[in-house]
């Protein structure tokens, strides 16, 4: 099959996705693209906003939209981590003997909603971390591999942080891309009150199976990104480390880790499937300045100054991006 | 439906695949960039040269300079130029960097540089054709000179603002810079400069009457001087100064006229020129001589030069027998004694004129004030000036006189160097020298110890009595009216308590026009 034809039917498919969860979900047009994002990239995402917002409903029509095993996890205080991952259970059989058995949790699925993850202790939330990282789950000296595709799509509440607990960083390194859900506008508002006090919600269809969702996968990675693109990534990266020569005044001054190399994977990785959207093969400036906010904000720590000054760090991202060249010895346009 | 097929729907009937497509764009884009980047090169290069000109301007109308300002600043502007075109000709363009360019000035997504990276860098023939079509269907072909156009970059928008600054330095008044300083213009400089000047334009229409180069050639330099002195740039002690060099070198010249003469071993020359006899001209007489033999004037008007040659250490039997020689053009030996003669004639009237500058020099020098050295200005460098000695010595013989040429000359020359005549060893005998207001335009002694040999010699006296000096600084009418200031006067200066009465009558005083002779004791010393 030709490129044209496999990004022909790529387009195809993802629009057809694409609709079907706006049959539900009004607006949210960037945390539809940066979920799909991470959908083809292979990575897992962590959905940030205040309550109301639809993104719980947003993942789970994106998994009525799939032909994937759907699975979710509301996260509270005394949630165990093998109410995640699943538990050795004791079974008698018919001779009366009884054995261990491996009684699979949750985690055992293809598109996992871990709702309000932030609510678990720390502990359980590392459950998470061996799954999301290695796609499997190693039970005493058994390991347990998760089918794929296999896609965690988090949760979180920035405003109750009172009985809360945050992420650590090695978590939260994790997730390809934290996507914030913003506030909807006064006509999707309209919309969203037409669509959900009259009729029933509409139902909808699944149109992307797990091996087309593969093929989509193995085609975002096909797509070609250039030296003196890649460079441009790295640059962007380095420009979060506060002691690189690259770094920005901000960043010098408010930063105290960077963004890791998961980072760099993660913008490269996005940018590819943003190029697939919108029909390229090859990765663009464009597409890797889009991909960096969402892929660094999570990733970038303040210092102690940054913190107590309330730096936001989509300023600190925004100026990381403004301030790096896409040629080096040139400013960016 | 293959890749390179579909590319082809989009080429605009073209037949070539695409990867040859985006070859050819961009080596179309590369030339084009590199002409852009040659121009930009050229206004840096005009931006510098004007830069460079204006200082240059600046500089030649600050300060004299041998070249003209238009000259300079061409210049400038040329190298400068030249220089950055060749830097930029031989900068080439990366063909990469330029498909960046291309596509960022083009919103292509990167398409065209991913393309042209992956076909040239990683040599991936099906990856870069799928890019190349991808490309191709983007944006190519597109025009060259659109994307990289020749424009006045930011260099040349402030070589504008250069020449602007260049066209104010050349046309704009600097004398404000130039720090003028005032000269008290000294009339009597002035007066020897238009003196020496007249006297230099005419003594060098002599010498190139005559054919005198030395002479010729310090008439240019005394001309010059005058001009100097006449227009004030030089006062008197600069003028002192520059009449004392003039002075030195014409003796230098005088006497390199003479030892010029004497390489032909004319033996001893005199100080003095003696008349030549008509007819005497060496070369008639040699013209005449190469025709045919000497007729009965020729042979008395070398009779008369007889002396002469015989000083030049020509054999007497020589002299003799040279003009009886009749076969035309075989008489050799008159003929070297014709030319020798002709030498000495030249030597003669170049140290005539020579001598003739010297005076005026000398005169010049009195009328500005030099009397104590106008004495030491016959002990010249390099001249034989103690005659008295000489007189008294004439009859010791002549292998002495020589000895003591020498050493005299010695003498001169380190009085010379010492800066001033007035402060070498023969000071004392000057004042002891007998002075007559006849002698002082016969000259100083001229005798090239070279020319110290048996023979006669001729000394001639030269003494100038001194002249006081002459106050040439006019009076200047001073305010009496010293009262206003005397308390000024005494507060502000540090003097014994006991003089402040002293003090303010003498100012008053000065007032009425008379000086207080009488002065408080001090017994404890005034300040």
């Amino acid at each position: 099959m030709s490129d044209e034809a496999r990004l022909a039917l790529a387009h195809e498919r993802l629009e057809a996705l694409r609709r079907q969860i706006q049959r539900r979900i009004v607006g949210h047009h960037d945390l539809i693209n940066g979920i799909l994002a991470c959908l083809l990239s292979s990575g897992h995402a962590l959905l940030e906003g205040v309550p109301g917002l639809g993104k719980t409903l947003l993942v789970k029509t994106l998994s009525d939209a799939l032909h994937l095993e759907f699975a979710r996890i509301q996260f509270t205080p005394d949630l165990m981590p093998a109410d995640i991952i699943g538990t050795q259970v004791v079974l008698q059989d018919e001779e009366g003997r009884r054995h261990f058995q491996f009684q699979q949790g949750p985690v055992f699925t293809q598109l996992l909603l871990a709702d309000e993850i932030n609510r678990a202790t720390p502990k359980t939330q590392s459950a998470l971390l061996e799954a999301m990282e290695e796609k499997r789950v190693t039970v005493g000296r058994t390991g347990h591999a998760l089918q794929e595709p296999f896609m965690v799509l988090a949760t979180q509440n920035p405003i109750e942080m009172e009985g809360t607990y945050p992420l650590p960083e090695a978590q939260l390194d994790r997730f390809l891309l934290k996507l914030n859900a913003t506030y909807p506008g006064a006509d999707e508002l309209s919309e969203i009150v037409d669509r959900t006090t009259g009729a029933p919600m509409p139902s909808i269809e699944p149109v992307l199976s797990a091996g087309e969702l593969l093929e989509l996968r193995e085609l975002v990675r096909s797509v070609v990104i250039a030296d003196h693109v890649k460079d441009y990534a790295i640059r962007m990266v380095l420009a979060t480390h506060a002691a690189n020569g690259h770094a920005t005044p901000m960043v010098r001054r408010y930063v105290r880790h960077g963004a890791s190399p998961r980072g760099l994977l993660a913008i490269v990785l996005t940018a590819k499937a943003l190029a697939l959207f919108a029909g390229r093969i090859n990765v663009s400036f464009d597409d890797l300045a889009a991909a960096a906010p969402p892929a660094l904000r999570h990733r970038i720590l303040l210092n102690f100054e940054g913190e107590a000054e309330g730096i936001d760090v989509e300023n600190l991202i925004a100026e990381v991006i403004r301030e790096t060249p896409t040629v080096p010895g040139e400013t960016r346009a | 439906m293959s890749q390179v097929a579909g590319a082809r729907s989009l080429w605009l009937g073209s037949a070539r695949p695409a990867r040859e497509r985006l070859s050819t764009a961009m080596a179309a884009l590369t030339r084009a960039r590199r002409v852009q980047r040659l121009v930009d090169h050229g206004f840096f290069g005009l931006l510098v040269g004007l830069g460079l000109a204006t200082v240059a301007v600046l500089v030649a109308r600050l300060v004299p300079l041998p070249y003209a300002p238009w000259q300079l600043s061409s210049a400038a502007v040329t190298i400068a130029v030249a220089l950055a075109l060749l830097a930029g000709w031989q900068r080439r363009p990366d063909s990469l960097d330029v498909a960046i360019r291309a596509d960022l000035a083009l919103n292509l997504k990167q398409r065209l540089s991913t393309a042209w990276e992956i076909m040239t860098v990683r040599s991936d023939p099906e990856l870069a054709e799928r890019l190349s079509v991808q490309a191709v269907k983007a944006g190519l072909p597109i025009h060259p000179g659109r994307l990289f156009p020749l424009r006045v970059n930011r260099w040349g928008q402030l070589s504008a603002l250069a020449a602007i600054a260049l066209l104010l330095v050349s046309v704009v008044d600097l004398s404000w810079m130039q720090a003028p300083v005032p000269r008290e213009v000294d009339e009597q400089v002035v007066r020897e400069g238009q003196r020496l000047g007249a006297f230099g334009r005419a003594m060098q229409d002599r010498a190139r009457r005559e054919e005198l180069p030395r002479s010729e050639r310090q008439a240019e330099r005394i001309e010059r001087l005058g001009a100097r002195m006449e227009s004030g740039a030089l006062n008197r002690d600069e003028a002192l100064g520059q009449l004392r060099g003039m002075r030195e070198s014409l003796d230098r010249e005088r006497m390199q006229a003479l030892a010029d003469a004497n390489q032909t071993d004319i033996g001893p020359l005199r100080g003095e020129s003696s008349p030549l006899a008509p007819g005497s001209d060496p070369g008639a007489m040699r013209g005449r001589t190469q025709r045919g033999a000497p007729d009965s004037a020729d042979t008395r008007a070398l009779a008369e030069r007889l002396a002469d040659l015989e000083q030049s250490g020509v054999p007497r039997r020589d002299l003799e027998n040279a003009p009886r020689r009749q076969m035309p053009g075989d008489n050799e030996q008159l003929r070297q004694m014709l030319e020798k003669l002709a030498q000495i004639d030249r030597a003669r009237r170049e140290d005539k004129e020579l001598q003739s500058a010297r005076e005026q020099v000398r005169l010049a020098l009195e009328n500005l004030g030099e009397s104590a050295d106008g004495i030491g200005d016959r002990r010249d460098p390099g001249i034989n000036l103690d005659f008295d000695e000489e007189e008294d010595r004439g009859a010791k013989g002549q292998a002495d006189a020589g000895a003591d040429a020498r050493r005299r000359s010695e003498t001169a020359r380190g009085a010379a160097r010492s800066g001033s005549l007035g402060d070498s060893s023969v000071a004392p005998q000057r004042q002891l020298a007998p002075v007559g207001p006849d002698a002082r335009d016969t000259g100083p002694v001229l005798k090239p110890e070279s020319q110290a040999r048996e023979g006669e010699v001729f000394v001639t006296e030269a003494r100038v009595p001194p002249k006081p000096g002459r106050p040439s600084v006019e009076n200047v009418m001073m305010s009496s009216e010293f009262a206003s200031q005397v308390e000024e006067v005494l507060s502000k200066e540090q003097y014994p308590a006991h003089y402040k009465e002293f003090v303010r009558r003498y100012f008053l005083n000065l007032s009425k026009g008379r000086v207080p002779q009488q002065q408080p004791t001090d017994n404890r010393g005034a300040k």
